[in-house]
């Protein structure tokens, strides 16, 4: 039974509708089958209640047709009354043979005994009668006729009899039956109408276990739709294709959290690279700013300067001239390539106005010198990089030391990159600071900040070289030998240069 | 289990319950109509080996009734039916008609009340020749095939009768005063029974009053029973009559006993008629209770039955029986009815 009910459960959706439908037939089936077979038979017995009394009226029309065709063939010796009793003694003898012969307590089986015995000895007084008759012996057919006539009334009155006890009992039989078919076609109803709420229940009972899991699935179903992500499909056991179906969207769900964890993670590694784009963003305006900072009104300040020289050369005052000039371009080159793309020769070029400048202003005291590849100088680096590093070696190097001061720039190709090496040989640098400068970014800006002079820092310009060239090898700084002197490399990617010269066709053929 | 499951579930027991009652119901009738079926609605289906038939004149007398219910009882224990024959068919036959339809019937054997008619002897000689074993009770017939007689000895029970009539007649006359003329004795015979049995009981009365008593006047009245409720009118006649009126009437038959007993009540005759009737049947025993009834002769009518079936049963199983059976005879009056009543009462219940 239970494994039966496993089977059951185990069963597909169309299987398990098809067998509870196969089911109800079968009950329904078997149930007018009993009634159809119970009524089919009672009916059977009141219809053959009084087939007795029937058979016993053949009995008695057989008998009557053997006397009178006796008597007719005694009296005329015709031999179509003689068939005609020999037919009907045929016919006779076929009723009663069937007769009960054992002697029993019962009347009528009892009677019937008699019948049978009486009309043994019957036929044979009338077939005694018409061999005398064929015989001619008058006197032993009259006695046999005489005989048969007395067995022929005894007969008579015996069938009488037994048909009257028979009917007496066929109509009890017929009171009983008649009950009975009532009582049958209550118990039919009630049958039937039993039959029919098992299947009604049956059936509800299935499609319920059917639809239950369906309408938790269709719920949880609406709760996902209406956003709630957590809500899982129910576990339902049906084991048929609902369970399948529960299964697959719990799958499906999972992949779908999973899926949302993954571009949840991304969103956020995103929205970090966009915070750091915008720190370095924000580093470079710092530098602008503080750069603007340091220079109060620029372009008012290079306007002024250009009179200034054009006043200079008009009274006549050439050096005069040559450093408000120098100073001028130092200052336009400010204007224009902060924060630009420009050449290494446009950066050289600012690096001997600033050192003109400085030269004026000292005196003379800074002794520079160029070292430099000049097929190197049309690579593209960033704006405000080799000034910063020159005004610090002078600053933090050769400022205020015993003796002259040397700054020397070399540019040379070196594995692949242009070389961009500035050396001087001054106070030094201490282990920290170049440490503090190179890892902790943050730190060497505050120091930079810090700075009395302010200008951009080293640190500014290391992130810009990195940021420019996307990669990590673009700064060195460099203790010289015996702490005497610093000296600072960047690497410029060799293949900026054919960027460039393409850029500067481009600039030639536009007419720039 | 939720709550609606179990309801469900409950729900359908009972439904599969009334399934199994309609089920019940339907194999019920299906019994019936079996039990119909079967041929046995009355009587019993039980087998037996022999075939008896009991052949008598009388209809529904206690006397026979008593007497065929004896024999029956008796043939139960020894496998054998014994048939009430003349009951089983609807039409009023004779003795001898019902003796030759039991001889066409080929029963086994045939307890019947002898008479004095030829034709009853040639039909007993028929079936004996036909090996069907012929006892006759109550009436012999004379010279016969019949294996054995079973009855009552006649001799005696005239006796019997001869003293009570004497007793009545000195009690009521107080011994040999006959102021009133010579005292009237009817007995009331069968004249369809030409059995020399009546003849004897009748001459044995005749004697037994002579031997006692001179100058009684012992007549016989033949009572017509050929014809239906005949032989009342023929013993009121005789009662309402005072020229006839008899001192007492001796009744042979239980039947005739009632009739007296009933004519003298409804005419007021208590004590100037003694009836001696015949057999214990109810009405003799209240009849006596109430004095209408002097006394009775009782014969054990199932004693008998009993008899003739153990006779025939003993010729059958042996071949041989004696020729000559007798049961006892007793006298019922005031003094022991008390008892009979109280066996009828037995009985009864």
């Amino acid at each position: 039974m239970r494994k039966l009910k496993r089977r059951f459960h185990n069963m597909s959706l169309r299987y398990k509708l098809s067998a509870s439908f196969l089911g109800v037939c079968i009950l329904l089936v078997l149930v007018n089958g009993i009634v159809y077979f119970n009524l089919r038979q009672t009916i059977g017995q009141v219809d053959g209640v009084y087939s007795s009394n029937l058979e016993l009226n053949k009995l008695m029309a057989s008998l009557d047709g053997v006397q009178q065709s006796l008597y007719q063939y005694l009296e005329t010796k015709s031999s179509a009354a003689l068939e005609q009793y020999y037919v009907y003694e045929q016919s006779y003898q076929d009723l009663y043979s069937g007769f009960n012969t054992e002697i029993t307590g019962s009347q009528g089986a009892l009677l019937e005994k008699n019948i049978y015995n009486i009309s043994n000895t019957y036929l044979g007084k009338t077939d005694g009668a018409v061999q005398a008759k064929r015989g001619r012996n008058v006197s032993k057919y009259k006695e046999g006729y005489a005989e048969s006539q007395k067995l022929y009334q005894y007969l008579r009155s015996s069938i009488d009899t037994l048909n009257a006890d028979n009917f007496q009992q066929n109509s009890k039989k017929y009171t009983v039956l008649r009950g009975s078919l009532n009582s049958l076609m209550v118990s039919a109803l009630v049958l039937l109408t039993a039959a029919m709420t098992v299947a009604i229940l049956w059936m509800t009972f299935i499609t319920r276990s059917i639809t239950k899991p369906l309408e938790e699935l269709a719920k949880s179903a609406n709760e996902i739709a209406c956003g709630s992500i957590d809500v899982g499909f129910p576990i339902v056991e049906t084991g048929d294709e609902v369970a399948i179906v529960a299964k697959a969207c719990n799958k499906m769900m999972d992949s779908i959290r999973d899926f949302i964890a993954r571009i949840m993670e991304n969103y956020q590694r995103e929205a970090e690279h966009i915070e750091n784009e915008l720190s370095m963003k924000n580093d470079l305006n710092e530098a602008q700013l503080r750069y603007l900072q340091s220079q109060i009104n620029p372009h008012f300040l290079f306007n002024t300067l250009n009179a200034g020289a054009q006043l200079a050369m008009m009274e006549g005052a050439e050096k005069t001239c040559i450093f408000i000039e120098n100073m001028a371009d130092f200052f336009r080159y400010n204007v224009r390539k902060t924060g630009q793309e420009t050449t290494l020769a446009e950066e050289l070029e600012l690096v001997d106005s600033y050192i003109y400048i400085l030269n004026v202003r000292f005196a003379g005291d800074i002794h520079f010198e160029k070292r430099v590849n000049e097929k190197l100088v049309q690579v593209t680096m960033p704006g405000m990089i080799l000034q910063p590093i020159v005004e610090n070696a002078v600053n933090h190097g050769i400022r205020g030391m015993e003796g002259d001061g040397r700054i020397l720039l070399s540019v040379y190709a070196q594995e692949g990159d242009v070389c961009v090496e500035v050396s001087d040989n001054g106070a030094g640098i201490a282990d920290e600071t170049i440490e503090m400068l190179m890892t902790s970014r943050a730190e060497a800006q505050q120091a930079q900040s810090d700075s009395p002079e302010g200008g951009i820092g080293l640190s500014n310009v290391i992130s810009r070289l990195k940021r420019s060239f996307g990669r990590e090898k673009v700064f060195t700084i460099e203790k010289g030998t015996d702490g005497v002197g610093t000296t600072v490399k960047i690497f410029i990617p060799a293949t900026q240069t054919e960027q460039k010269e393409e850029s500067s066709a481009d600039d030639q053929s536009t007419g720039m | 289990m939720s709550g609606k499951s179990k309801k469900i579930r409950a729900m359908l027991l009972v439904c599969a319950g009334i399934l199994i009652l309609a089920i019940g119901m339907a194999v019920y009738a299906i019994r019936i109509t079996l039990h119909v079926e079967s041929p046995e609605v009355s009587g019993t289906g039980k087998k037996y080996e022999y075939h008896l038939v009991m052949i008598h004149s009388g209809v529904d007398d206690d006397f026979w009734k008593s007497l065929y219910e004896g024999a029956r009882k008796e043939g139960e224990k020894s496998g054998a039916y014994v048939e009430d024959f003349g009951a089983a068919v609807s039409e009023d036959y004779s003795t001898e008609d019902l003796m030759e339809m039991a001889i066409a019937a080929k029963v086994d054997g045939i307890i019947v009340e002898g008479n004095q008619s030829a034709e009853m002897k040639e039909l007993i000689d028929r079936a004996e020749a036909e090996n069907i074993t012929v006892v006759t009770m109550m009436h012999d017939v004379a010279d016969s095939k019949r294996k054995t007689f079973v009855g009552i000895n006649t001799y005696a029970l005239g006796e019997m009768y001869g003293n009570q009539v004497v007793d009545a007649l000195q009690k009521k006359n107080g011994s040999t005063d006959y102021s009133e003329g010579e005292p009237k004795v009817v007995i009331l015979t069968d004249s369809s029974n030409e059995d020399s049995g009546v003849t004897l009981i009748y001459s044995s009365i005749r004697e037994t009053i002579s031997r006692s008593l001179n100058s009684v006047q012992v007549t016989s009245l033949d009572l017509d029973k050929s014809e239906d409720f005949e032989s009342q009118e023929q013993i009121r006649n005789i009662v309402v009559n005072h020229n006839t009126r008899p001192d007492v009437v001796v009744c042979l038959s239980s039947v005739d006993t009632i009739s007296c007993s009933q004519t003298i009540v409804e005419y007021n005759l208590a004590g100037e008629i003694e009836v001696i009737g015949y057999y214990s049947a109810p009405e003799v025993l209240s009849g006596i209770q109430n004095g209408t009834i002097r006394s009775s002769v009782d014969v054990d009518a199932a004693a008998l039955g009993e008899t003739c079936v153990s006779s025939l049963n003993k010729f059958l199983l042996k071949g041989y029986v004696s020729e000559y059976e007798t049961v006892e005879i007793k006298m019922i009056t005031k003094d022991n009815v008390g008892t009979y009543l109280e066996q009828n009462k037995d009985g009864g219940d």
